[in-house]
């Protein structure tokens, strides 16, 4: 209990975004998840703001994208930018609260300049808004989906293979 | 941690980001491409800017010594810094060291400058500061580097001279130059006496006014300055009570410490040739000389003393390492017989000593109350201390409990009395 009262307000604050954000790209898609969904998001989100650091917050983020593309009745609504810019915050926010300890108090300098990062990522999103609800109302492209197969391999193997080089280098 | 790995921000972005194409892909549903776009961004640019350095860490404290009390910024140089953009620093915190923040936690971006804790140290000794761990972040904070731990880097802390100022002559002045008025006549400024020309006397000696009245020629004669030798003994057998640094309360090591540090310095300050010879572990000894060098010195030894950690041997001898004439002052709660011994004989001897009590003040109820065991122990102690300090004082030697300026004043004018009279010195 000590340790926590020890906690920066501004560590906490950022603490709170990570829970709460991800909840509210579940409510922007404007209909109530099933009960046990929800339980499950808000306890693994409650974990995943006490420990930002943990892979708890790559499932709760695929959680909140997967129940948006299976359950949600109309996934390109307007709304989808909130969930979207909501799911971008939650993960900004657990990167700013896992630069240090609790006890570290989020720098105002560092927090600026994440939430200009922030704006500049999410430029992507109404890009892709739109371009996904054009793809929606066009024809079925079947050489689409092979391309962005494609290009998805293509991420996946050149991520993957940066990543393995990184953590192989003795720097 | 001495390499770059990827932070679990990167992770999470690429992640987040490859569940979302592949779903979106396999699902044929375009929301997921649209809710996990915005990761690929940081996830790129995470991976891009991967530092391909090798950082060392340098401590810079930028100071030899401190006084209780000051503090210091925790520098830290990175070099190189390329491609580190977030510098964490986690600072230990030890005994007796204060932090700013008090968490010890600082963090901030490279380019601003390196974030620096306030460290303060709040009592004498040598302490070790600046122990930390370090993790620094590249750009995108797509990699980390560490937590890597810094060493300490150990300060001595000079005692903080307590508040001390005399205006008593030393008793046996004996060197050759110096502030204090010598018994023998010399040619100094104070006035000695008139009396009638002599070969050899300067012109400028003669009195006029007298030698008019008089009618033969009176020459002013003045007594000599000359500097004394000092010697401070500390007693560093025990510490009795808590010491709560440089605001809190004082320990009866802490009461001598600084009042040695007072008295070295005034003598210093006025050209007396000071030593030190300090009781218990390390049995440091600093012989009589003067100077600025030297009080440093002093200050230096003094704080490196610590406290004994072991039983004093009740009938071990000690030698204080008095030579010559010299004023001796004791600093110590005389609560140890072979402490109280040595004082005796230095006394019996005929070198004026002066014993400063620096037990201080001790709250029973930190004992339990006067009538717990150890209260009653303690007052028990206390019986025995004072009627060793009545044996001490009927042997001619003064006792007086540290009470900053003027404490020695009165003592010091009664021993230059004494000084001048015949003695009988026992060998």
């Amino acid at each position: 209990m000590n340790r926590v009262r020890q906690w920066q307000p501004s560590a906490v604050a950022a603490r709170v975004l990570v829970v709460l954000l991800p909840l509210l790209a579940v409510a922007a898609a404007g209909q109530r998840p099933a009960t046990p969904f929800l339980l499950v998001l808000a306890v693994l989100a409650l974990g995943w703001g006490v420990a930002p650091e943990s892979a708890v917050g790559q499932v709760v983020l695929v959680l909140v994208v997967g129940w948006w593309g299976v359950r949600v009745a109309d996934p390109l609504q307007p709304t989808v930018l909130l969930a979207g810019a909501a799911l971008l915050g939650a993960h900004v926010a657990a990167l700013l609260a896992s630069y240090g300890p609790a006890r570290l108090a989020v720098d105002r300098r560092v927090a600026l300049l994440w939430v200009r990062r922030a704006l500049l990522a999410l430029l992507v999103l109404p890009v892709a808004w739109v371009a996904a609800r054009g793809l929606g109302s066009a024809p079925e492209q079947p050489a689409l989906w092979t391309v962005a197969l494609v290009t998805v391999a293509g991420v996946l193997v050149t991520a993957g293979l940066a990543l393995r080089e990184a953590s192989s280098d003795e720097v | 941690m001495t390499r770059w790995v990827a932070t679990p921000a990167l992770a999470r972005a690429c992640a987040v980001a490859a569940a979302g194409l592949v779903g979106a892909v396999a699902l044929g549903s375009p929301v997921l491409v649209v809710l996990t776009a915005p990761f690929l961004v940081p996830a790129v640019l995470g991976l891009v800017h991967r530092p391909r350095t090798t950082p060392r860490l340098v401590p810079d404290l930028g100071v030899q010594r401190l006084h209780e009390g000051q503090g210091l910024a925790s520098g830290l140089v990175v070099e190189p810094a390329d491609g580190v953009e977030h510098v964490t620093r986690v600072l230990e915190r030890p005994p007796y060291v204060d932090l700013s923040p008090q968490s010890g936690v600082v963090g901030g971006l490279l380019r601003d400058g390196m974030p620096e804790a306030g460290i303060g140290v709040t009592r004498w000794g040598r302490r070790p500061v600046g122990a930390e761990q370090v993790a620094l972040t590249g750009a995108w904070a797509g990699f980390r580097w560490g937590p890597r731990a810094v060493p300490a880097v150990t300060v001595p802390v000079l005692p903080q001279p307590a508040a001390f100022d005399s205006r008593a002559e030393a008793p046996q002045p004996d060197g050759l130059v110096g502030a204090h008025r010598s018994r023998r006549v010399g040619s100094g400024t104070e006035f000695s006496g008139i009396r009638g020309f002599a070969a050899g006397d300067r012109l400028r000696r003669i009195h006029w006014p007298v030698s008019l009245r008089t009618g033969s020629l009176q020459v002013v004669t003045t007594r000599a300055e000359q500097d004394s030798g000092v010697l401070v003994v500390v007693d560093a057998f025990r510490e009795l009570g808590h010491s709560g640094g440089v605001d809190g309360p004082a320990s009866s090591l802490d009461l001598t410490v600084r009042a040695a540090s007072a008295l070295a310095e005034h003598h210093v300050r006025v050209g007396d040739r000071v030593g030190l010879r300090v009781l218990g572990p390390g049995d440091a000894r600093v012989p009589l000389g003067t100077g600025t060098r030297h009080l440093h010195r002093l200050a230096g030894t003094l704080a490196r003393v610590v406290p004994a950690n072991r039983q004093v041997d009740e009938d071990a001898a000690l030698e204080l390492g008095v030579q010559g004439d010299c004023v001796v002052y004791v600093l110590s709660p005389m609560l140890d017989a072979p402490v109280v011994t040595a004082t005796a004989m230095l006394v019996r001897r005929g070198v004026p000593v002066l014993v400063i009590d620096t037990l201080g003040e001790r709250d029973l109820d930190e004992l339990g109350g006067p009538r717990s065991r150890a209260g009653l122990a303690w007052r028990m102690r206390r019986v025995e201390r004072d009627n060793l300090l009545d044996r001490l004082a009927g042997l001619g030697c003064p006792v007086v409990p540290w009470r900053g300026p003027g404490t020695v004043d009165d003592v010091l004018h009664r021993l230059a009395r004494r000084a001048q009279q015949p003695r009988v010195r026992a060998r």
